[in-house]
């Protein structure tokens, strides 16, 4: 049962940040709760007094501007994939690994901010913002501001943020994708053992055809690592029930293939 | 500290207090919408879904989430709809009336249990508010997110789609089923001769309570029924398609207390010490409860017939814990937030024992002994950690083995999974207003549960009432007696009301599963091919106690030696302790693990030899008028009953599934191995499977109908409906022989105080056994109505020569009088009494149903990535009473079937913790990634059946397995004995047959 002796719904973000940093009180951000909501109640999640409930600060919005969609933190990921511009991107990349993010009740409450927070080794989503390269964008307690890569944000995981860390942002570079996907999973809408998304820029020269073979591509893999990571990168896979360190590995070469592939192929 | 929340719930405002904590499904509860259901704390069965709005102007704002993931306060000021709200005049009770969805689901048969229709239909609602012309893969992505274990999502689909017919002004009819009838080998039954009323087809041979077997020998088309046999809607669908407060939480009492369970945190372990002082000091617990609290009562939890079958190895709370999970300490106290403090605040020392995890460990010499108390009984041999040893044998195996031509040996290995109902268990108990003590409980077995907690609690059953009410599934894993004890216990020690209710992570860890196997079979055939002899060899894992271990075990020697005919067989078997979570009884109970060995033993062993697989089972499957020598040595833990098979469709099977599935292509080389997709081999495969009705001997239904003034009847029966839809089958077989249409009779069943007795719901026994307890009572009222027509309303007639049809009672010179008239008269007018009638039945035979499973699938080669897509299943039930419900088993038993083959698994650390405690990690398959299902209904007519009718509840577990593990190999050559098929498991087969080439 969750146990929980505060409940805080701040109207602004310098109220948010003033809660979540106050030391007082053992406080966590709450977005969509799809997340935070059963740890609490399963008791994973015990050492919390409190919860911000983020729901009031106007952190929902999806805005182009230049050449960067900026999506609100507290963006459900229905709205972020259902806009029409993720719709679109790279293929259609973004609602094609939206689908492991779980069914739509659950993805109508989840948030941009939460996928980025939690980073789960599994998450499609957050791999298919990695090989975007997207941005974060994160206020500290003195409310100053940081932009991070996506790739330097997992970089500097699992190292615990600092409490009063609020990401509020995360900014699409919007450019012409190609996007691939290849997954392995026990069942079709299973969340993956493994997969991999690709993305490419597409680089016309004039009205050539993109360039072959294809530079510039951007891989994301799951389930090789404590959190999503990039294609190169040291692979450090988990060992469990869904699959063995080497099953992982293995797959993970045949589907960052296959993302590949389908980059060529135009075929998500 | 409470804070207040507005929320606007159905286009009413409400506010009320909420703990910070405090979920909007449990505030919603408290608010007494009832239609949100629990399911799970963390939101993968989404039966708690409602539709959801902060900017309620927008009236397209509203999105479906999930309620108990959600805090009440993270609502407030937000605007919901739950299932109660969808209609506009729901509080017009007088005319009931009904939206398109909801009449919908109710035509097509889209609720079993009903648990988790309420967030279905809103489901749907949402997609339709939205799409009024839904493909149906978008019916399937709206409803992903709320799981159901019952239906297959075939019948939801279907209401979905033609309600959004509906709604756009197109006409819909109901979905036809695939119902044909095989009259080539089971005889229709003769009609009746001239001048007698039209025969119900029922061969009964007078006043005793068993089935004659005399065999029909007349040829002649299927009896003509009015309600039997038809697609009638179930009887409680209104009700659950509303989402009113029928399941066993949905009620408030006042000064209610909630339970918690604490569990043991290890595998082995003696206790040294509790602690309960500090969880006691807290203000609002009013009960500890721990082994030094409770009497030590030594009893078997397996809900069965009297006397339970041995071992006798559990007590309500022991000293010593035997695996992750067992029980150690209870607490009952005001609210659900100081259980879960209290149970943190019990300290208990353990002296942690070495723990075993297989059977292969548990019997090497030395091996921790699990039962080293000496107040167990009847455990074959406890310090060698086997509890139950079979061995059966039917003629000479070894002397029939050595003469054969040719002999196979094969080995297999079946895996621990779970029913998984979406409702958990959940029981609440009271003291009534005469003290004497109420038990509402999910469960299949109200009866046993009284007779087996009596003694437990120290009160005589009489002082126990146990009520099911609407129960939201239970696969097997409610027939057991599982905390009903618990939950007494609180409420005798602190007079209050009780609550207990399993959290998922507790139904997991600490309710029942499937037993593991290890099977070895050893086959001999003659020169043509036709088996002599089959030895089998068991070792099952019962995990720390025996409940069902014995019984199911000798299912599957059954199992294992019947489906073909044996001159010679044997069975050795041995059930084996662990320290693991408590396997029972689960859908099948015995069988699918069986069959997933024999099926493939028998394939292989056709191959070795040089024969067709097919024809190879068809020239041994077992033939009609062939009797099953096992049956004798193989009851239910005890003797059994000489058995001949009576009716067989099972060759219209094999021949229905295999148009179907079209068996062909596994000789299309272009469809094996498409050209574009080099990594794919495609494959069909299937399994026959014959599975029991009921447990001959043994099980035992009752049922009483009563004449009402106005013509209508109740009809109260002690058989527990699951959702199955037996309350609806029930009463079909009732109004056929009452000839009166389905909605004059009022069925009210599983209460011990107001319904006569039935064993429960399980061993696919309640259309057959408890079908035929109503069908005499029937005849009886029957009779009674007849004989009073003929004495006062129809001068001069014969009772004998009346009959009833059509709410009248009708002569052979035309006369008629009408049943309400009867009755009025009857009850109020003369020779005054009560048109009553009690019958029970049981039955010494078990006529088997059989069936044909077919798979067709596509193996990723690199990957070990399985996709099936498409399963048949062509079964011969008999005939169906309701062929809308029988193909609903059909089609949810199929899907259960597909996740033990594919991915349901219940993982451990070396430490005997499980690694899943949640769906998702445990994944049951969600309405967006299901095969296409086939449901055939080969009909048959059974003579010694109501109507003709078997079973059909469990059978479409038994074959799914198998009849992958054949198109696996179909597709691929390789050969895979162990389940389930995940892609790894499936890669290594692959490779290591690379390696071995």
């Amino acid at each position: 049962m969750a146990i929980l002796a505060e409940y805080h719904r701040p109207q602004s973000l310098s109220q948010a940040l003033e809660l979540l940093s106050d030391r007082r009180s053992r406080r966590l951000p709450l977005a969509g709760g799809t997340h935070l909501v059963p740890a609490l109640e399963t008791r994973q999640c015990r050492e919390v007094d409190g919860v911000v409930d983020l729901a009031d600060i106007d952190l929902s919005f999806i805005e182009q501007e230049g050449n960067c969609l900026r999506v609100g933190a507290m963006t459900t990921l229905t709205d972020f994939v259902q806009h029409p511009v993720c719709v679109s991107m790279a293929g259609g990349i973004l609602p094609r690994t939206a689908r492991f993010e779980g069914p739509q009740n659950l993805c109508n409450a989840a948030t941009v901010g939460g996928l980025i927070a939690l980073a789960e080794p599994d998450s499609e989503l957050f791999a298919a913002l990695l090989a975007l390269d997207a941005t974060i964008v994160a206020v500290s307690g003195d409310q100053s501001e940081n932009v991070k890569s996506f790739e330097d944000y997992i970089s500097s995981r699992p190292r615990p943020r600092r409490p009063a860390d609020l990401i509020t942002e995360l900014r699409l570079p919007l450019a012409q994708f190609e996007g691939g996907h290849a997954r392995v999973a026990r069942t079709p809408s299973d969340r993956c053992i493994v997969a991999a998304v690709a993305v490419q820029v597409v680089i016309r020269v004039s009205s050539q055809m993109p360039s072959n073979p294809p530079k510039g591509v951007r891989i994301g893999l799951c389930g090789v690592g404590p959190l999503p990571l990039l294609a190169g990168s040291a692979l450090n896979p988990p060992d469990d029930f869904k699959g063995s360190a080497k099953y992982r590995r293995t797959m993970s070469e045949i589907v960052r293939q296959r993302a590949l592939a389908c980059l060529s192929n135009d075929r998500l | 500290m409470k804070r207040p929340v507005t929320l606007t719930i159905n286009g009413t405002f409400h506010r009320f207090e909420s703990q910070p904590g405090e979920l909007l499904r449990t505030a919603l509860r408290r608010l007494r919408f009832f239609s949100l259901k629990h399911g799970d704390e963390t939101g993968e069965s989404g039966s708690d879904a409602l539709l959801f709005s902060r900017t309620p102007d927008n009236p397209t704002s509203y999105r479906l989430v999930n309620s108990g993931v959600l805090l009440a306060s993270q609502a407030d000021g937000a605007s919901i709809v739950t299932l109660e709200g969808l209609e506009e005049n729901e509080a017009d009770r007088f005319n009931s009336p009904v939206s398109a969805l909801q009449q919908q689901f109710i035509e097509c048969g889209a609720i079993q249990c009903g648990y988790c229709t309420p967030a279905q239909i809103l489901a749907a609602q949402d997609l339709l508010d939205r799409e009024p012309h839904p493909s149906e893969a978008a019916v399937r992505t709206a409803i992903a997110g709320v799981l159901c274990r019952c239906t297959g999502y075939v019948k939801p689909v279907q209401a979905i789609l033609r309600a959004a017919a509906q709604l756009r002004g197109e006409s819909t009819h109901p979905p036809q089923i695939d119902v044909r009838d095989a009259p080539t080998t089971g005889e229709w039954p003769a009609d009746s001769a001239e001048g007698l009323p039209p025969s119900n087809g029922w061969h009964d041979g007078g006043p005793d309570t068993r089935t004659q077997t005399q065999s029909v020998t007349v040829t002649l088309a299927p009896p003509q029924t009015q309600v039997v046999n038809r697609p009638e809607p179930k009887v409680d669908a209104f009700k659950l398609a509303k989402g009113r407060p029928v399941f066993t939480d949905d009620v408030e009492l006042p000064g209610m207390l909630y339970a918690g369970l604490l569990t043991s945190p290890v595998a082995h372990a003696r206790i040294l010490s509790i602690d309960a002082s500090e969880a006691m000091a807290i203000p609002g617990v009013h009960a500890v409860q721990t082994y030094a609290d409770l009497p030590r009562v030594i009893y078997a939890s397996g809900g069965q017939s009297y006397p339970q079958p041995p071992p006798y190895d559990q007590v309500s709370l022991d000293s010593k814990v035997r695996y992750v999970g067992d029980r150690v300490a209870t607490v009952a106290a005001e609210t659900p937030e100081l259980v879960q403090e209290a149970l943190e605040r019990i300290r208990v020392e353990y002296e942690v024992l070495p723990a075993v995890f297989s059977p292969e460990d548990a019997t090497q010499p030395g091996a921790p002994v699990i039962h080293d108390e000496d107040d167990a009984q009847m455990i074959h041999d406890p310090a060698c950690n086997i509890a139950v040893k079979l061995r059966v044998d039917h003629n000479d195996v070894d002397e029939a083995l050595s003469s054969a031509t040719f002999v196979f040996e094969s080995e297999y290995r079946v895996h621990q999974v779970q029913q998984a109902s979406i409702e958990p268990h959940v029981v609440i108990t009271f003291w009534d207003e005469d003290d004497r003590l109420v038990i509402r409980t999910s469960t299949q077995v109200p009866f046993h549960v009284r007779r087996m907690v009596a003694p437990l609690l120290g009160l005589p059953v009489r002082r126990i009432r146990v009520v099911k009410p609407r129960i939201g599934g239970g696969f097997g894993g409610k027939q057991e007696m599982l905390i009903e004890d618990l939950c007494a216990h609180l409420t005798i020690a602190t007079g209050r009301p009780v609550k207990f209710e399993y959290t998922r992570q507790l139904e997991f860890s600490s309710a029942r599963t499937r037993h593991p196997q290890w099977l070895r079979f050893r086959s001999g055939i003659d020169a043509d091919g036709k088996l002599v002899a089959m030895d089998v060899r068991v070792v099952a894992d019962t995990g720390a106690y025996g409940t069902h271990g014995l019984t199911v075990q000798m299912v599957t020697g059954f199992r294992a030696l019947s489906t073909y005919w044996l001159p010679s067989a044997r069975f050795d078997c041995d059930v084996v302790y662990t320290n693991k979570p408590v396997p029972g009884a689960f859908r099948g109970y015995g069988a699918p693990q069986a069959l997933f060995g024999l099926e493939q033993h028998m394939e292989e062993m056709a191959l070795a030899y040089g024969m067709d697989p097919v024809d190879f089972k068809r020239l041994n499957w077992v033939k009609e008028g062939q009797s099953l020598p096992m049956a004798i040595a193989m009851g239910e833990g005890r003797e059994g009953f000489p058995q001949t098979v009576q009716s067989n469709g099972l060759a219209e099977c094999v021949e229905a599934g295999a148009t179907s599935i079209d068996w062909e292509r596994r000789y299309d080389p272009a469809w094996k191995a498409p050209s574009d997709r080099p990594n794919i081999r495609r494959g069909v495969g299937l399994a026959i499977c014959m599975h029991g009705t009921g447990i001959a001997g043994l099980d035992m239904g009752a049922a009483s109908i009563k004449l009402n003034d106005d013509g209508s009847f109740n009809l109260l029966v002690g058989a527990t409906d699951l959702g199955t839809g037996s309350d609806t089958v029930l009463a079909q077989i009732a109004a056929e022989a009452l000839g009166v249409p389905l909605e004059q009779i009022l069925i009210y069943s599983s209460d011990t105080d107001f319904t006569p007795f039935d064993t429960g719901a399980y061993a696919s026994s309640t259309t057959y056994i408890s079908g035929g307890a109503v069908l005499k009572a029937a005849e009886d009222v029957s009779l009674q109505i007849r004989r009073h027509a003929a004495a006062h309303l129809l001068d001069g007639a014969d009772a004998e020569q009346l009959w009833l049809e059509n709410k009248h009672i009708l002569a052979p010179d035309g006369g008629s009088v009408s049943l309400e008239t009867l009755a009025l008269h009857s009850i109020h007018q003369e020779e005054q009494h009560q048109i009553m009638a009690t019958a029970s039945h049981m039955s010494y035979v078990s006529p088997p149903p059989f069936a044909a499973q077919y798979a067709a699938l596509e193996v990723d080669t690199e990957t070990g990535q399985l996709t099936v897509e498409k399963a048949v299943m062509a079964v011969d039930c008999g005939v169906a009473i309701n062929p809308v419900t029988a193909s609903g088993q059909v089609e949810g038993g199929m899907t259960q079937a597909l996740g033990y083959a594919l991915c349901e698994e219940m993982p451990y650390d070396e430490k005997g913790r499980l690694q899943i405690g949640r769906f998702g990690d445990y994944r049951i398959l969600a309405a967006d990634e299901m095969p296409v299902l086939d449901t055939i209904l080969v009909q048959t007519y059974e003579p010694t059946g109501p109507f003709g009718a078997k079973a059909v509840a469990e059978i479409p577990m038994d074959g799914m397995a198998p009849a992958i593990a054949s198109a696996i190999y179909d597709a691929t050559g390789v050969r895979i004995r162990e389940i389930p098929f995940t892609p790894e498991r499936v890669w290594r087969a692959l490779r290591n047959s690379l390696d071995k080439d």
